[in-house]
């Protein structure tokens, strides 16, 4: 399955994608949530909304996401 | 008592106080504490003349300490090579229970530092020989500090934090890159200071102003010139200094304000801390997660006290849609809501629609007032909510604003893809037209490309350009059958005629096919059309389905049904029309090397589903032709514009671009969030001011006090369920499904806030409580995001003996004790966790605490030393009766 809505999750690693922009680099370690999940298709390869503790919500690809909550 | 006396020659004592002040500035304690204190009695008649007499009242360093045995911290303690009673600064925690319990009030109280202060023979001074400060500052020699046991060991020194680096070593450390720059330069210039390196006493006087000034930054207290004060500040150390160190120090503040120059601005700014370590300035955990900022606690709490104009207003310094947001925004602001962590989240999106409404209705919505024009243009192509949102802000800045929009009504997405059930169409009308009174030019009926192009409106006049076209283009199916029905649709085909006003049934019988928010919406949408029957076909299991619980709930609710697993292959038809869609049945596996289950279909299991329209739902990308004239313009592999998430912008230079049209399809919240990213941006460009190179901070609107609610209301008030429109209306009408709540509903609500803008959820509170004082009356499990555990403040009320220490040390000032009343009550930001009666002094009626407080402090020394004397008397009352009692006790010798 895909990434859904309310799931804990880490960025435990800095993504190849091109929606990973330099700032990001700063996320890596940090604790967040899912707040928007790609609602359409479950596309693994969309980019989806993350809320990040004391960093913001940013759009992010999944590839460097872990779940935090199995 | 120690080994040490000191001793006052009353009759020479001529009351001039020199041994206080020299008391008090060698400590570098604030006027008022006094550690030794001249208590004058009288006058009475000696000789037959008037006589006042002065007595010294310091500490009689006790054999055995009251203070010691109460300090529940072991930060009071006697030292045992010589009986010097002291205060250990690092353990003390500012509950004041030694001073509570000296019966001759010795230990005094410092109200910059927060803790206890007792005089100590001045330990740093007689441990290198010398004598204490008071004795020195003596003008009538009345004083004598003398040693009891002449062989005294000198081997116990007062534990001193370790070692003192030095200057250089100080200016060179580095800031973490995850810390707070401003906050970093604070202390490395304060422990620059304390280590009292800089001897130029301008140097150290400049640093001195240049530190205050951070502590504004930090502090929220900044204005727009402080960054150039502390720099030239910062200069003048450099060309004036006259040493190497002072030099060194000016270069020291001068490259952090370079380095940091962004996070400093954003602090001014913002007048908020990203890192949370300016521990006044955290941004709550909902603000923070808004796509576009809104300052939550603000708000909710506006909402909370009735002032509903106000809460509006700050919410449209960053959302020009209240009302819009407040009744379909995703709220991801809920998912991060710490009171979520206790039980269910603050209903943060509803509360905004309410007082939105409320002020329409009353004619009390109003916009802000614009600043003087630029007379610069800018043209935004788009009227969805990324381009009004850029609009409504670029215009508010002075530009004069242009929306292009292919259709002729504005909206986007809102109005054509969100159905009227959940939004209805006078909502976006109302908030649209607040733009079009600001200013905000519309050109409907205009295609991008077509009508006009970018050398067309450069040659207009327009000097930047936002692009917020959103993503209406929808994926294939790429199924056989697909391309040669009319029956076969694209959801966002069909929510657009509908909300354009053609209501046309698309079948008796229709599927659509898809398992998100704009599935549920179409199929939602159909029944409402009059459709008899509506399936949704969706390839994954019910826990996949990415579509909100709470619309799923309300489709099946409506009757809505959802065949799950469930693969379409074909789509059959005759004579030109629909009749049927060939599924096959899938299971769903995770394979080899992945933890993502898959639907894999299951051979020889196909099926029909009788139908006669299929409406498909598998998502949306940009149109790209449409920007095609535009060849320097960049895109991403996934189709959409690429630009910097930081500062929308594009590839070409002027031309910006967010919302959908970037993002792929996502949110209003984003979109708005995203205009309001470029118009900032765009005044930038326009100004010839660089663009930022980190995510702006969201600002804090306004700092303004709590709601007071007693714990017990504040656990049981609960999340108000929604009230929905009647079943059978649902099914037929587009009448709105979400009722709302009542005005009391909506109060009460905004007051189970926590208020995370002011409470940062460090949690010293708690171990202060539970570690040192060992009462244990705080048991808030809400403070780690990771792993939240049960929460009851009403435990407060039973346990808490109202000692103070927890807010003595609560860094933000979050949790208060304070006597209203006759009562001391403690809270934390605004919830009463506990209230009770005072005790007053016997003698000058001061407060002194509660009986629970007295009495616990009562049992810490009650094993140790026996209170005979039952009267309750205030410390400076304690001190005054000692005096009068010595006085009295010495004229018995004379
Ligand atoms: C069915 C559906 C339901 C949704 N429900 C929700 C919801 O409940 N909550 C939520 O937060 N989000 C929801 N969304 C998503 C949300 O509506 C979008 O993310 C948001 O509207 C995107 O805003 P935008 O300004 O980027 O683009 P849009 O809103 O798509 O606006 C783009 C505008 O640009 C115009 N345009 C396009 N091309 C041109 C051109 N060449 N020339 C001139 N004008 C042009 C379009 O006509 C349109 O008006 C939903 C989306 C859909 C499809
Ligand atoms: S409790 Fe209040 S301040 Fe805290 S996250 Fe929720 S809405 Fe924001
Ligand atoms: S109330 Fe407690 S948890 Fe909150 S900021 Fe103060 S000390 Fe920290």
């Amino acid at each position: 399955m895909g990434f859904r809505k309310g799931q804990k999750i880490e960025i435990y690693k800095k993504s190849t994608d091109d929606g990973w922009e330099s700032f990001m680099d700063a996320f890596i370690g940090t604790h967040g949530i899912i707040t928007d999940p790609d609602t359409a298709i479950n596309d693994s390869d969309a980019l989806i909304e993350v809320s990040l503790v004391g960093k913001g919500t940013f759009r992010i690809p999944q590839d460097c996401l872990r779940c935090l909550d199995q | 008592m120690s080994n040490y006396n000191l001793f006052q020659d009353r009759k020479k004592c001529i009351g001039c106080h020199s041994c206080e002040i020299q008391c008090e500035s060698s400590k570098f304690l604030p006027s008022g504490s006094r550690l030794c204190q001249i208590v004058s009695d009288g006058p009475d008649s000696a000789d037959g003349l008037p006589r006042v007499s002065h007595v010294l009242m310091s500490c009689f360093h006790c054999k055995t300490p009251w203070c010691v045995a109460a300090c529940p911290a072991g930060a009071m303690k006697k030292r045992p090579t010589d009986g010097i009673v002291y205060v250990d600064p690092l353990l003390c925690i500012g509950c004041k229970a030694c001073m509570t319990a000296c019966p001759w009030g010795s230990v005094q109280w410092n109200p910059e530092k927060r803790q206890a202060v007792k005089c100590d023979f001045c330990l740093d001074r007689i441990d290198r020989g010398l004598k204490p400060a008071c004795v020195t500052a003596c003008v009538s020699h009345c004083l004598k500090f003398v040693t009891i046991e002449q062989n005294m060991p000198k081997s116990f020194k007062i534990p001193i934090p370790p070692s003192t680096p030095v200057l250089e070593e100080v200016i060179a450390e580095t800031v973490p890159e995850s810390g707070c720059p401003v906050k970093a330069t604070i202390a490395q210039l304060e422990r620059l200071l304390d280590i009292g390196g800089l001897s130029d006493p301008k140097t150290h006087r400049r640093t001195g102003i240049i530190l205050d000034l951070l502590q504004d930054v930090a502090w929220g207290r900044a204005g727009a010139d402080h960054l150039q004060s502390m720099a030239s500040f910062a200069q003048k150390i450099i060309d004036e200094g006259p040493d190497d160190i002072s030099r060194k120090t000016g270069q020291f503040v001068d490259e952090k304000l370079t380095e940091h120059h962004e996070a400093f601005v954003s602090h001014i700014q913002t007048n908020n801390c990203p890192t949370g370590e300016c521990v006044k300035m955290a941004p709550a955990p909902c603000q923070m997660t808004c796509p576009a900022g809104i300052d939550i606690p603000t708000y909710v709490t506006l909402i909370g006290m009735g002032r509903d104009a106000e809460a509006i207003e700050v919410i449209r310094k960053d959302n020009p849609f209240p009302w819009v947001c407040g009744l379909v925004c995703t709220r991801p602001c809920e998912l991060m809501c710490v009171r979520g962590r206790i039980d269910q989240p603050v209903s943060i999106r509803y509360l905004k629609a309410f007082s939105a409404e409320k002020l329409m209705r009353e004619g009390r919505y109003l916009n802000p007032a614009k600043e003087p024009d630029k007379n610069q243009r800018v043209c935004i192509i788009g009227a969805g909510p990324a381009g009004m949102s850029a609009a409504y802000y670029l215009c508010l800045k002075g530009y004069g604003v242009r929306v292009i929009e292919a259709l002729p009504t504005a909206g986007g997405m809102m109005l054509l893809g969100i159905p009227r059930y959940r939004l209805p169409c006078r909502i976006i009308d109302l908030e649209v037209s607040m733009l079009e009174e600001l200013g905000v030019d519309f050109h409907f009926d205009t295609f991008f490309g077509k009508d006009v192009t970018l050398d067309s409106l450069t040659a207009e006049g327009f000097e930047a350009f936002f692009f917020a076209i959103g993503a209406h283009n929808s994926f294939k199916l790429n199924i056989p059958g697909e391309p040669d029905y009319p029956d076969v649709i694209q959801a966002i085909d069909l929510l657009r005629r509908v909300a354009l006003g053609d209501w046309k049934i698309p079948g008796q019988r229709v599927v659509v096919i898809g398992g998100g928010n704009v599935a549920i919406d179409a199929a939602r949408t159909c029944l409402r059309l009059g459709c008899k029957e509506v399936i949704m076909a969706y390839r994954r299991e019910r826990s996949d389905m990415p579509a909100d619980v709470e619309e799923v709930e309300q489709a099946a609710e409506e009757g809505v049904k959802i065949s799950f697993l469930t693969i379409p292959v074909e789509i059959i038809g005759r004579g030109g029309r629909v009749t049927a869609l060939r599924c096959v049945q899938a299971a769903s596996i995770i394979q080899e090397g992945s933890s993502r289950k898959v639907p894999v279909p299951i051979e020889g299991s196909d099926y029909l589903i009788e139908t006669d329209a299929v409406i498909s739902a598998i998502g949306q990308q940009v149109d790209q032709d449409c920007l095609s004239s535009i060849p320097r313009l960049k895109w991403t592999r996934r189709n959409t514009i690429f630009a910097s998430l930081v500062n929308m912008k594009t590839s070409v230079p002027g031309v910006f671009a967010a919302g959908d049209a970037v993002s792929g399809p996502a949110t209003v919240i984003e979109a708005i969030g995203g205009g309001k990213r470029a118009a900032d941006a765009i005044e930038r460009y326009l100004s010839e001011i660089p663009q930022p190179r980190i995510p702006p901070v969201p600002v804090r609107r306004g700092r303004i006090e709590w709601i007071e609610v007693p714990a017990k209301v504040k656990m049981e008030l609960k999340r108000p369920v929604m009230t929905l429109l009647p079943i059978n209306r649902r099914r037929k009408t587009f009448q709105q499904v979400e009722i709302g709540y009542s005005e009391k509903m909506v109060r009460q609500e905004a007051a189970r806030c926590l208020r995370c803008d002011i409470c940062t959820r460090c949690g010293r509170c708690m171990e202060i409580c539970r570690d040192m004082i060992k009462v244990n009356a705080l048991k808030m499990g809400y403070l780690d995001f990771d792993r939240p555990v049960p929460t009851d403040f009403s435990i407060a009320e039973v346990r808490c003996i109202l000692c103070g220490a927890c807010a003595v040390n609560c860094p933000t000032g979050a949790m208060r004790m304070e006597d209203r009343h006759g009562e001391r009550i403690l809270s934390l930001c605004g919830t009463i966790l506990n209230r009770q009666s005072l005790i007053y002094c016997q003698s000058c009626g001061a407060a002194m605490g509660t009986a629970g407080y007295l009495s616990y402090i009562r049992n810490r020394h009650q094993p140790l030393i026996q209170v005979t004397d039952p009267r309750t008397r205030c410390f400076d009352c304690s001190r005054k009766a000692m005096a009068a009692y010595t006085t009295s006790r010495l004229r018995q010798y004379e």
